[in-house]
């Protein structure tokens, strides 16, 4: 077989040779970047997570907060009321003496 | 696999040996028919491996295929005709001779030859694809 007979076989090896590669490393290409699309989500993801569970930690303090603060509030109304009521009845003395008098 | 993969390379298979034996005898010295035959051969091993065969020798029988369809496709372009061969004409109906391959019919062939290879060319990236994409929801690198 000489060149000229090799040639076509030369030129079609060399050519699908090339597509191929080219297909090949394209698919290998696409699979590196896709894994480390995969590998940056997950990453992402656990940031989140901690996140969230460090804000979960702090709705739960606050809402401890606000419950003792709420009943800080009631007392001091109850003692509020009370201290209210020892003012009328002073005053409602206070007033019974003066009238007696004149 | 995706649904259509196995009903590609079914069809793929058969139009292979199809094309394969559409071109037997063109012309033996240029393109020999052992070539043509072993071409037809492994598209019919396409058939075969896909059924039978696991996706690595499947990619490769596909990968070999696309070889011979690129070595025919190129050995058809660059076909001389030699007038030392046969030449078969068809006698029309007022005694006028006509030639049996034409303009027309040579380049379907090649259009013919050229989707074959980018087929199984496709073929072969697609199957190389799906095994990529298996290792990856499989978590292997």
């Amino acid at each position: 077989m000489n060149l000229e007979a090799l040639m076509p076989v030369l030129i079609a090896l060399v050519g699908s040779a090339g597509l191929w590669g080219f297909l090949s490393t394209k698919a290998k290409q696409e699979h590196e970047r896709r894994l480390l699309q995969e590998g940056k989500s997950a990453e992402f993801n656990e940031t989140l997570k901690e996140q969230v569970e460090s804000l979960n930690q702090k709705v739960d303090k606050l809402v401890v907060e606000k419950e003792e603060l709420l009943k800080a509030i009631a007392d001091l109304r109850a003692e509020l009321a009370e201290a209210r009521a020892t003012v009328q009845h002073l005053e409602a003395v206070v007033r019974m003496r003066s009238d007696f008098r004149g | 696999m995706s649904a259509n993969g196995p009903a590609q390379l079914v069809s793929y298979s058969f139009w292979g040996v199809l094309v394969a034996g559409s071109l037997w005898d063109f012309c033996d010295e240029c393109i020999p028919n052992v070539l043509i035959g072993s071409w037809g051969g492994v598209s019919a091993l396409v058939l075969v491996v896909a059924i039978w065969g696991s996706k690595k020798a499947l990619q490769g029988v596909l990968v070999a295929d696309m070889v011979l369809s690129m070595v025919i496709l190129s050995m058809y372009i660059f076909h001389d005709p030699h007038y030392i061969s046969t030449m078969v004409y068809n006698v029309a109906a007022d005694g006028t001779f006509k030639k049996i391959e034409g303009d027309v019919e040579h380049w379907f062939t090649v259009a013919m030859l050229v989707w074959m290879t980018i087929h199984s060319a496709y073929l072969a990236n697609l199957i190389q694809r799906q095994e990529l994409e298996s290792r990856r929801f499989h978590n292997e690198s």
